[in-house]
């Protein structure tokens, strides 16, 4: 074997290699072997996902589950699914999207201003920002459903977008206010001289450069607005994913495996959707603690 | 039509007579329900719409949580003309005027007369004041194994709490089971369990006036003494105090535990989910020779209704809620048969189209006997008494830790009662 | 217009905003805890302090506290130091890095509700599979029934919160790492810095603004926890688990006492801004904002 030739730093490096790959095994663990449990009992009957052991990979293997939501079938416990996780993933997603439009537009221009400008009250608002994820939701759900009743926006999506805004602006404004300071100051002053407009600037100069912080504080938030349960149960019926899943846990009838499948579905657009982006996420959210 | 004449049409037609349009006051009706078989709530609804001519929308839902969303609306103003509603809630939604009461509707007295009278209390108050109609009913039941049992040497079910706690020690001393004893003792469930215990053993827990007399009769610490020997002696699963459906079904299902004491429905679940051991449970009265607790949940009108409206929401929630203008358990035949939930009328368990739907396991002689001699004390649907809930959660859990003995324990609840029952 | 102004004007949409949706709840909610409000259409009436005396009063809050005190500083730990783990680890050039990104995401878009019910399912002493694992390993002798016990008990409410969360502070912590130029981390071996050297000298110092806003972020959502305990043990066993969060569901959904509840609600805010500033402390840095 060659190592008798090897030297001290090299077998060193190879047992610090050797570490940070067992490592990673570790952390995959973590992540995985608690979704493991779900990803395969979406795969069992009911009567297999409570076998006492549990049962590692299905033994007879179903694709009751995923069939009967795919296709609006009763599920393997008797759940009536109907269409109504496909419906609901949908609205999920229009949620999520609208509210990562909402919160580029207000949160990209007030980052800006914080980032740019010292007005009255900036820093002020700026701390608020923060502080106004302190508000429970649970204390303040009642004032949310008058208001929005009044405005005929309960169980919409539109609705819940305003309300998804409380508690996801300061979360992009924190992270878009970093990525600006991180921009040089010459930028903008380069394209005044130039003969822009202020605003002119912001849209022409800034809005390009600042793409991968748009898109990181964009995952972040549509993540945020994805999992949401309590606005959603309270404020509508069972409109996004979150509620529909809680109604599978029933009182009368035992609906784990199609909780499961449905739960698997509602973690692959997130996740798809990370994937594609997730260059721009770290780069983004990366910029935005540079100095 | 001719003779078939529902009620909204004579409604109607004599509105019609009067010179009134009767279209004038009709309106789509809103139903909240929640998430158990969605696709079956809707075409009861469609099949209400189509024979009285009214229209009816669906909200559904999910049943973790309701309470809150249900709450939520109710505060904000949003008040639904029909309602699923949690029998613990039923108080608190009468005294802040979120439901119409019944009694002015024409034929509820016949339908509140064709309850078991054990039943009653739950839809009419000590004043007489009818504030809802069954959604479904349940009684608690003993759930066993009845291998286990008789491996161990017994030739039934458990008839006192002293032979339980026998049952199960002997169970668990041959090594038969380790944890004999399943219940669902998650913190707001377990006044269930006390209210279930201190009837069976012939306890009256209130009196009329809602005061907790429980703790005037000396039995009461002794069902206190039984409930923390089961638990400190390790006979009862040890995640007993934060199980729910899932653990309990599977440890049931499979052979884990020897009993299960709870309603009457889930017997029909184990066997659907089906295991190793689900053919060898049976269901059984509760031990004691007391009364059997009567539990379920309830559909209640909202506030807003008048003139046809009014008319149709009474003839949905009758249809719903029991025998349909044909006298056919028409809604209620459906719940059986996905899951073997009742209403509590003598009636229903004599109706033979009933009696077909429930599955061969299913001992309708047992179930109808404990319903006659069901009852839940009135104090339950007062709006204090969901506190009082929290309040057993925790009285019985510091038992149950060691903190306090069981005549503290009931003391302690009593006077618990007294105090949230003054307000 | 003045750049002061401008700067106004660019900021005041999302200012407007977050009053609107923050603001006038958060100030009802204030206002409430000063007043008996009735549910039915009766006119709240003043009560001065009175709200406040009754939560303080009740034996259950200061248990609470205590239990939101500890919960709190198991989930921020937990969350904050995985998140910093897992960060490090996926910045080295290790093959598998980018499977290793994506899995990152995972716990994160896994809702919170379905994390809950998901973990109390996977350590259940019959049908779960973490018994059977540590069974098989060696580590426990017999089926542990691990929410019986109330240590465990919340220990295993805080794990299931933050294999959410770590996620989300991990790919903080990975942006922030990103920024940091390879030359001072080269200059440093040079030098001869052991890897920990280097880590206390260069790496900690450079994301620690990155740590301060991930601990804030994570103070507050662990005082706010709700949904994932209330899914495992409804606070229990006992009152093992009760977070103040779950009081108050109780003061405002079972005892409907709004004026209680409000108080509680205020409490529960002054609780977290006080944790924030005592874990800002503690990493000793004076303005966790100017990143």
């Amino acid at each position: 074997m060659a190592s008798r030739t090897l030297s001290r730093p090299v077998l060193r490096k190879r047992a610090v290699t050797a570490l940070l790959y067992a490592a990673l095994v570790l952390f995959a663990v973590w992540v995985l072997f608690p979704f493991w449990f779900l990803v395969n009992s979406s795969f069992m009957t009911p009567a297999e996902a409570v076998a006492v052991p549990p049962h590692w990979i299905p033994e007879e293997p179903t694709l009751g589950n995923y069939s009967a939501i795919l296709a609006g079938q009763v599920a393997p416990g008797g759940a009536q699914v109907g269409l109504r996780v496909l419906t609901a993933l949908g609205e999920s997603f229009a949620v999520g999207i609208l509210t990562v439009v909402a919160n580029l537009a207000l949160g990209g221009t007030a980052a800006y201003s914080m980032s740019r400008f010292r007005f009255r009250g900036s820093r002020l608002s700026y701390f608020s920002v923060l502080f106004a994820r302190l508000v429970p939701p649970i204390a303040i759900v009642a004032a949310f459903f008058v208001a929005l009743r009044d405005l005929g926006l309960i169980n919409s999506r539109y609705g819940l977008v305003v309300v998804y805004i409380s508690f996801t602006l300061p979360i992009t404004i924190l992270v878009l206010k970093n990525y600006f300071d991180g921009l040089p100051r010459e930028l903008d002053e380069a394209a005044l001289v130039d003969g822009a407009s202020r605003l002119q600037a912001l849209w022409y100069v800034i809005r390009p450069i600042a793409r991968p912080g748009f898109i990181a504080a964009a995952c972040l938030v549509f993540l945020e607005s994805w999992g949401e349960f309590f606005y959603a149960l309270t404020l509508t019926n069972q409109l996004t994913i979150p509620p529909v899943l809680a109604g599978f846990r029933g009182f009368f009838q035992f609906n784990w495996t199609t909780l499961a499948a449905a739960t698997v579905l509602a973690v692959v657009p997130p996740v798809l959707l990370a994937l594609v982006f997730q260059r721009y996420v770290v780069r983004g959210l990366a910029q935005g603690v540079a100095k | 039509m001719g003779l078939g004449l529902s009620l909204p049409a004579a409604a109607a037609l004599l509105a019609a007579c009067s010179g009134e349009d009767p279209e004038a006051t009709r309106r789509t009706l809103r139903f909240v329900g929640w998430d158990f078989l969605p696709d079956t709530i809707q075409t009861h609804l469609d099949t209400w719409a189509a024979v009285s001519g009214g229209t009816v929308e669906l909200e559904v839902l999910p049943v973790t949580g309701y309470p809150a969303a249900i709450q939520t609306r109710f505060r904000g103003g949003d008040r639904p003309d029909l309602f699923y509603n949690f029998t613990y809630l039923l108080g608190q939604f009468l005294e802040n005027g979120w439901n119409r009461t019944l009694n002015d509707l024409p034929g509820v007295e016949e339908r509140i007369d064709a309850l078991y009278p054990g039943a009653r209390s739950r839809f009419v108050t000590a004043d007489g004041q009818i504030t809802s109609l069954p959604y479904f009913s349940a009684v608690f039941m003993n759930h066993y194994n009845a291998a286990m049992v008789e491996q161990a040497g017994f030739s039934g079910p458990p008839q006192t709490l002293q032979e339980y706690y026998d049952q199960c020690a002997k169970i668990k001393a041959d090594g038969i089971s380790d944890a004999p004893y399943e219940s669902s003792w998650l913190n707001e469930r377990i006044e269930e369990y006390l209210m279930a215990t201190l009837l069976g053993e012939g306890i009256t827990p209130f009196d009329d006036a809602a005061q907790p007399v429980f703790a005037d009769d000396p039995r009461s610490v002794d069902v206190l003494e039984w409930w923390r020997a089961m638990y400190q002696d390790g006979l009862t699963s040890p995640t007993i105090l934060t199980d729910d459906n899932p653990e309990l079904i599977g440890g049931m299902t499979q052979g884990t535990f020897a009993f299960y004491a709870g309603h009457d429905y889930w017997l029909k679940i184990f066997n659907d989910v089906g295991g190793p051991a689900a053919a060898d449970l049976r269901m059984a009265p509760m031990p004691g020779a007391g009364q059997t607790l009567l539990a379920g949940e309830v559909v209640q009108m909202g506030p807003d209704l008048e003139g046809t409206a009014l008319n149709d929401a009474w003839d949905l929630l009758k249809f719903y809620t029991g025998a349909d203008n044909d006298g056919n358990f028409t809604v209620p035949l459906t719940w059986v048969e996905a899951a073997a939930l009742a209403v509590p009328y003598p009636s229903f368990f004599e109706d033979p189209a009933i009696q077909a739907a429930y599955p061969d396991y299913y001992d309708l002689g047992v179930i109808t006997s404990e319903y006659d001699r069901a009852g839940t004390p009135a104090a339950r649907a007062l709006s204090w008494y969901q506190g009082f809930q929290v309040k057993v959660g925790e009285r019985v859990n510091d038992m149950l830790a060691g903190d306090a003995t069981p005549a503290e324990t009931v003391a302690n609840m009593a006077d618990d009662a007294v105090e949230l029952a003054a307000g | 217009m003045s750049d002061r102004q401008f700067g106004l004007v660019l900021a005041l949409p999302a200012i407007i905003s977050l009053v609107l949706v923050v603001g006038i709840p958060g100030i009802q909610t204030l206002i409430y805890s000063f007043q008996r409000v009735p549910l039915s259409d009766d006119p709240a009436t003043f009560v001065g302090t009175d709200n406040y005396g009754k939560v303080l009063g009740d034996e259950s809050f200061v248990e609470s506290l205590v239990v939101t005190l500890q919960y709190t500083a198991g989930y921020v730990l937990l969350a904050t130091v995985l998140g910093l783990l897992f960060a490090l680890l996926l910045d080295q050039p290790l093959r598998g890095r980018g499977i290793a990104r994506a899995l990152l995401i995972i716990p994160w878009a896994t809702p919170v509700i379905i994390a809950g019910v998901m973990w109390k399912w996977l350590i259940d002493p019959q049908v779960g599979g973490l018994n059977a694992v540590l069974f098989e390993i060696g580590v426990i002798e017999d089926y542990k029934p691990f929410l019986a016990d109330r240590e465990w008990a919340l220990v295993f409410t805080i794990l299931a919160a933050a294999w959410h969360q770590a996620s989300f502070s991990a790919l903080l912590f990975l942006a922030s790492l990103q920024t940091l130029p390879n030359e001072i981390v080269e200059a440093a071996k040079v030098d001869g810095a052991t890897a920990w050297q280097r880590f206390r000298g260069v790496v900690f110092p450079w994301i620690r603004p990155m740590l301060l806003v991930v601990v804030v972020i994570n103070v507050i959502y662990g005082v706010l926890q709700f949904d994932t305990v209330w899914v495992m043990t409804q606070g229990g066993p006992g009152d093992a688990t009760t977070l103040l969060p779950i009081l108050l569901y109780r003061q405002l959904f079972i005892f409907s006492d709004i004026g209680a509840g409000s108080a509680l609600a205020v409490m529960l805010g002054v609780v977290a801004v006080l944790v924030s500033s005592i874990a800002l402390i503690l990493l000793g840095r004076d303005d966790p904002l100017q990143a």
